[in-house]
C-alpha cells in the first residue's frame, strides 16, 4: 500500500522534486564561489551570506509544492477515489505523509552532497570550519516542517483551507486598512511575532544558514 | 521677539554693508572719508549694542526655557526635559549611559562632563511644532519623536559622546584610528563585522592573528610596523588589491604601464616597487574598526581614568605603549583579551539549537496529527 | 443478511433546496437492483452515502451486513463502485492505475484484470487522462470487478457512451455477477437499460423513495386502461389509479398500478365502456410514476408515494 502511494507521489511531484534537489545541490556550491580566488573574502563571505537566504526559501518552496502535489490528484476527484478506497482515512493521510516526507529525502540529500563537495573542493581559509551536515540537518527539518504545515492544510476540506486563507486575508486586510487610514496599529507584527520566534512553528527558517562558520 | 531681534541684527549688517558700499562710491565723487569713518563707527557701536540685546534675550529665553524644565543626572550624563517627558529621559539616559559605560568604562565621564542635554520628545504627527526654539543655550538639544523606544533615542545621546572622544584624541592616535569611532548600540553587528573582518582577511599576519599568533595581530593592527610593510603585511593577492585600491594615489611619478604590470598582468614585482615609493601610504591590513576595538578594550581594561591615561600620554610614545597605559597593562595582555573578545563574537553559522528543533518537532506532531483527523466528510 | 443494502429512514440535507427523506431501501443479496431517477433525484448522493462519503443527517444504512459509516473500511472492502465521474488519478497509465488500485484489495484477482483490460483492447501505457470517456469506463469496472466484490455499486456507468461500449461494460458486469452472485446496485435515469438487466428496481424522485419492487411487478402491473365510461365507484378498485386523462374522442385514459389478468373482470363488472388494457414498456411506466408522484401534494414522507390514490 505504501509503495503505491509512493509511486504515484513520485509521478506527481518527480518534476520538483528534481528541480529542489538540483537547486539543493547547487546552492552551497555556487555559495562558496570565488572563495578559492579572490583575495579579502570578506565579500564572498557577504555573497555567502547572501546565498544563506536560498537554504529557507528552497526548504519552504519544497514543502509547499510537494505537500500540494500529493493532494492535487485528490483534490481534482474531490476525494472521492480515495475515500471509497478500503483504508481509514486517517491512515491514508499517514500514508500519503510518509511518502512525501520520504521524497523529501532527495532535497535534502542534494544539500548535503553539495554542502560536502563545496567545502571539500574548495579552499577554506585556516581557522574556519564547514557545517555540511549541519546544515542539511536544519534544511531537513526545516523543509519537513513546511511540508507538514501545508499537507495539514490541504488535507482538510476547501472549508479548512478557506478558513486558514481567510484569516490571513483579513489581517493583511486590516492591516492595510489601519496604515490607510495613518494609524500606527500593526497587526501583522504580533502574528508574525507568534510564527517566527520561539516557540513559534517557523522559528527554524530564522537566524543564519551558513555553510561556514563566518 | 528673539526673532526680530535676530533679524534687526541682520538689518544691521546689510545696512553697513551698504554703507560701505555708498562710502566707497562717495570717495569716488571726493566725499570726506572721515566723516564715512565716523558714521562705520556709529553703526558698528549701534550692531553690537543690538547683539547685547539679542543675547541677553536669549539668556533670558535660556532662562525662563530652564524654569520650565526639569533636570536629571544619569551618573555623569546630564539632561533636560520637559516635567511630563522627565521619565522618558530618565529612560533614555539610562540607556545611553548603560551603552558607554559597557564600552568605555567610568573614563567616559571625563568627556560627559563637556555636555548638557536637552531631550525633547515630540509628536511625531505634528508637524507645526517648534519646541527646539530657544533650547539651543541650554545645552545640546536632541528633538526625538516621542514614540521611539528609549534604547534606539539613546544613540541620539551617544553619538554626540563618540565625537566627543574622538575630538579629545590627539592627531597621532588619530590617524592609528584611520576615522572616527563610529558608535551604535548594536554591538552585537559591529563586533561581528570584526569577526567577520579578521576571519576573512587574505593579509598574512591577519591571518596568524586570527589563528592566534599575538605578534601578528599587534603587526595586522599597525602597532608594529614592520621594516617592510608591504611585503609584511600583504599578500601577493592584497598587494595587487591594494595596488588598484590606491590607483589614483600610487600613479603619480610612476609610468601607466607598471600600474597596468601589477594590476592587469599580475606582475608583483612591480606592485611591490609602487608600495615602495611611499610606505606610509600602506595601512595596516585590519581596519580602523577593529582598530577602534582595540582601543574601546584598552579603555574598558583600563577602568576608571583610562581615558585620561590616555588623553594625558605623550603623543610622542609609540600607539602601543599609549595604548598600554590605557589598558595599565602589557600590549600582549590586551591584545589577548582582545583577540578573545573578537573571537567570541563568532557567529554561530547554523542557528539550529535543541529547543528550535525540539519546537520544530512537536509542530510537525500537532499539525500532523491535525492532517490525520482530517474529515472524510467532503 | 438478507439485504445486501438496507437504509431506515436515512435522511440528509444539502443546503436549502434538496433533501432525501427518510429513505428506507432494501436491495435484497443478489439482486441486480436498478436504482432509477430523474436528473437530481439524489441517487448519487444515495449512492454517497451508503458509501460512507457523506455523512448522513439521521438514519441507519447497513451494507453488507455492516453499519455504514462506522464500518466503512469493511464494506469499502467488499464493495466495487463505479462512481458518475471518473475519479481515478488521471495522470497515472492503465497499468499503474491498475497496480496502485489493488494494493488495496487483498482479493485482487490479476489475472483477470489483465485479461479483461486485454479483451477491452486498452493499452497498458496509455494514460488515463488520454481515454475516452468509453475507455475510461471500461477501466473502472475492470478495477471494480477485479477486485472481487460482494457488491457492486455502479452509478450511472453508462451514461453519455455509445452502445457498444454500454453493451460490452454490462455483459462484463453480468458475466461477474452471474460467476460470483454478487448483488448490483445500478443508479442510472436510462430506463430501458435497467429494463434489461435488473430484477430489482427503485424509483426515486425528489430525494423521496416513490416504488420499491421486483422488476416484473413493476413491468407487469403498470396498464394503461382505455374506457369509454368511468365506473360509478372506484374506492373497491384492486388496482391504484395513477393517472386519469380525458381524451378528445371522449374516451378516457387510465393509468393503474398493481394490474393482473384477473381484474379485468372487476373492471367489466364496474362498467362496460373498457376498450383496451394496454402494456406499458418501462419508460412510460416510470414517466407515469414520476408525474403522479408529483401531483401528490399530502404525501406522508414516511409512505412510497406510488400508495397514494388520485
Amino acid at each position: 500500500m505504501f509503495r503505491a502511494i509512493l509511486f504515484t507521489q513520485w509521478k506527481w511531484g518527480r518534476l520538483l522534486l528534481l528541480m529542489a534537489t538540483l537547486a539543493g545541490f547547487a546552492i552551497p556550491l555556487l555559495s562558496v564561489q570565488g572563495l578559492n580566488t579572490t583575495y579579502g573574502n570578506f565579500y564572498v563571505v557577504m555573497s555567502l551570506q547572501a546565498f544563506g537566504i536560498a537554504y529557507p526559501l528552497l526548504a519552504a518552496s519544497a514543502g509547499l509544492l510537494l505537500s500540494l502535489s500529493a493532494w492535487t490528484s485528490d483534490h481534482r476527484g474531490r476525494h472521492v477515489y480515495a475515500l471509497s478506497l478500503p483504508v481509514a482515512r486517517w491512515r491514508y493521510v499517514l500514508l500519503r505523509y510518509q511518502a512525501g516526507l520520504l521524497l523529501l529525502l532527495l532535497p535534502i540529500l542534494g544539500i548535503w552532497l553539495g554542502a560536502i563537495l563545496a567545502t571539500r573542493f574548495t579552499h577554506i581559509p585556516a581557522g574556519l570550519h564547514p557545517y555540511a551536515a549541519a546544515l542539511a540537518l536544519r534544511f531537513a527539518l526545516s523543509a519537513a516542517l513546511a511540508y507538514t504545515a501545508f499537507f495539514a492544510i490541504s488535507s482538510g476540506t476547501p472549508k479548512t483551507a478557506g478558513i486558514v486563507l481567510g484569516i490571513a486575508a483579513t489581517l493583511v486586510a486590516i492591516q492595510v486598512l489601519a496604515s490607510a487610514a495613518g494609524s500606527d496599529f500593526n497587526l501583522l507584527r504580533p502574528v508574525f511575532d507568534r510564527l517566527f520566534v520561539w516557540p513559534g512553528p517557523f522559528e527554524i527558517f530564522t537566524g543564519r544558514w551558513m555553510l561556514l562558520d563566518v | 521677539m528673539q526673532s526680530r531681534l535676530g533679524m534687526a541684527r541682520c538689518g544691521i549688517q546689510g545696512l553697513v554693508v551698504l554703507v560701505l558700499l555708498a562710502a566707497g562710491a562717495r570717495c569716488g565723487w571726493g566725499q570726506d572719508v572721515a566723516s564715512i569713518r565716523r558714521r562705520i563707527a556709529q553703526l558698528e557701536q549701534m550692531k553690537m549694542e543690538l547683539n547685547a540685546a539679542a543675547d541677553s534675550h536669549a539668556a533670558l529665553e535660556g532662562a525662563r526655557r530652564l524654569a520650565v524644565l526639569d533636570s536629571l543626572s544619569v551618573g555623569p550624563l546630564r539632561l533636560l526635559a520637559p516635567h511630563q517627558s522627565i521619565d522618558f529621559a530618565r529612560r533614555v539616559g539610562e540607556a545611553a549611559w548603560t551603552a558607554l559605560r559597557g564600552r568605555l568604562e567610568d573614563s567616559v565621564a571625563m568627556v560627559l562632563h563637556q555636555r548638557r542635554f536637552v531631550l525633547i520628545p515630540e509628536d511625531p504627527a505634528d508637524s507645526t511644532q517648534t519646541k527646539a526654539q530657544g533650547y539651543a543655550t541650554l545645552g545640546t538639544v536632541l528633538v526625538v519623536p516621542g514614540n521611539r523606544p528609549a534604547s534606539l533615542t539613546a544613540l541620539e545621546i551617544i553619538v554626540p559622546v563618540y565625537g566627543d572622544l574622538w575630538r579629545t584624541l590627539d592627531p597621532s592616535m588619530r590617524e592609528w584610528l584611520s576615522g572616527p569611532v563610529t558608535p551604535t548600540l548594536d554591538t552585537v553587528a559591529v563586533s561581528s563585522s570584526n569577526y567577520l573582518e579578521l576571519v576573512t582577511s587574505g593579509s598574512p599576519v591577519a591571518r596568524g592573528c586570527y589563528q592566534g599568533r599575538m605578534e601578528d595581530c599587534e603587526e595586522a593592527l599597525g602597532l608594529v610596523r614592520p621594516a617592510d610593510p608591504a611585503m609584511a603585511w600583504y599578500s601577493v593577492e592584497g598587494r595587487r588589491e591594494l595596488v588598484g585600491r590606491l590607483g589614483q594615489v600610487l600613479r603619480t611619478g610612476v609610468t601607466r604601464e607598471v600600474f597596468t604590470r601589477c594590476v592587469v598582468q599580475h606582475v608583483d614585482a612591480d606592485c611591490v616597487a609602487l608600495l615602495h615609493q611611499d610606505e606610509a601610504l600602506v595601512p595596516p591590513p585590519l581596519s580602523g574598526s577593529l582598530r577602534a576595538s582595540y582601543l574601546l578594550t584598552a579603555l574598558k581594561l583600563g577602568e576608571t581614568g583610562s581615558l585620561a591615561r590616555l588623553l594625558g600620554s605623550s603623543e610622542e610614545a609609540s600607539v602601543a605603549r599609549r595604548l598600554e597605559l590605557t589598558a595599565g597593562t602589557s600590549l600582549s595582555t590586551l591584545t589577548a583579551r582582545w583577540h578573545s573578545a573578537v573571537l567570541a563574537m563568532r557567529l554561530n553559522p547554523i542557528q539550529l539549537t535543541a529547543s528550535t528543533a525540539g519546537a520544530s518537532v512537536v509542530w510537525m506532531a500537532g499539525l500532523l496529527l491535525l492532517a490525520t483527523r482530517s474529515s472524510r466528510w467532503r | 443478511m438478507s439485504n445486501a443494502i438496507e437504509t431506515k429512514d436515512l435522511t440528509y440535507r444539502a443546503g436549502k433546496s434538496f433533501l432525501l427523506d427518510h429513505l428506507n431501501l432494501r436491495v435484497p443479496v443478489g439482486a441486480i437492483y436498478g436504482f432509477l431517477g430523474p436528473n437530481g433525484a439524489g441517487k448519487t448522493t444515495t449512492i454517497r452515502l451508503l458509501l460512507g462519503l457523506l455523512k448522513p443527517e439521521s438514519g441507519a444504512i447497513a451494507v453488507l451486513g455492516q453499519p455504514v459509516p462506522s464500518r466503512v473500511r469493511e464494506v469499502l472492502a467488499g464493495t466495487g463502485y463505479v462512481p458518475e465521474r471518473p475519479h481515478l488519478h488521471l495522470s497515472l497509465t492503465v497499468e499503474e492505475s491498475v497496480r496502485f488500485h489493488r494494493a488495496f484489495y487483498p482479493t485482487w484477482d490479476h489475472a483477470w484484470a489483465a485479461e479483461q483490460l486485454r479483451r477491452f483492447g486498452l493499452a497498458p501505457d496509455r494514460l488515463l487522462r488520454q481515454l475516452s470517456k468509453g475507455e475510461m469506463g471500461k477501466v473502472m469496472i475492470t478495477l471494480a470487478l477485479a477486485q472481487r466484490p460482494e457488491l457492486l455499486v455502479l452509478d450511472e456507468p453508462t451514461d453519455g457512451l455509445d452502445p457498444v461500449v454500454r453493451r460490452e461494460l454490462l455483459t462484463a458486469m453480468l458475466e461477474y455477477v452471474s460467476d460470483r452472485g454478487a448483488t448490483v446496485f445500478i443508479s442510472s435515469h436510462l430506463v430501458h437499460e435497467l429494463e434489461r438487466v435488473c430484477d430489482w428496481v427503485g424509483v426515486l424522485d425528489r430525494g423521496g423513495l416513490v416504488s420499491e419492487m421486483p422488476m416484473q411487478d413493476f413491468k407487469n402491473g403498470i396498464k394503461r386502461l382505455v374506457l369509454a365510461a368511468p365506473p360509478e365507484r372506484m374506492d373497491q378498485a384492486p388496482f391504484q389509479v395513477l393517472a386519469r386523462e380525458m381524451l378528445e374522442s371522449g374516451n378516457e385514459v387510465w393509468v393503474v398500478r398493481g394490474w393482473r389478468p384477473e381484474m379485468l373482470s372487476w373492471v367489466q363488472q364496474q362498467t362496460r365502456g373498457l376498450r383496451e388494457v394496454q402494456d406499458l414498456d418501462l419508460e412510460e411506466a416510470f414517466v407515469e410514476l414520476l408525474r403522479t408522484a408529483r401531483s401528490g401534494s399530502t404525501r406522508d414522507p414516511g409512505r412510497p408515494l406510488a400508495t397514494v390514490m388520485v
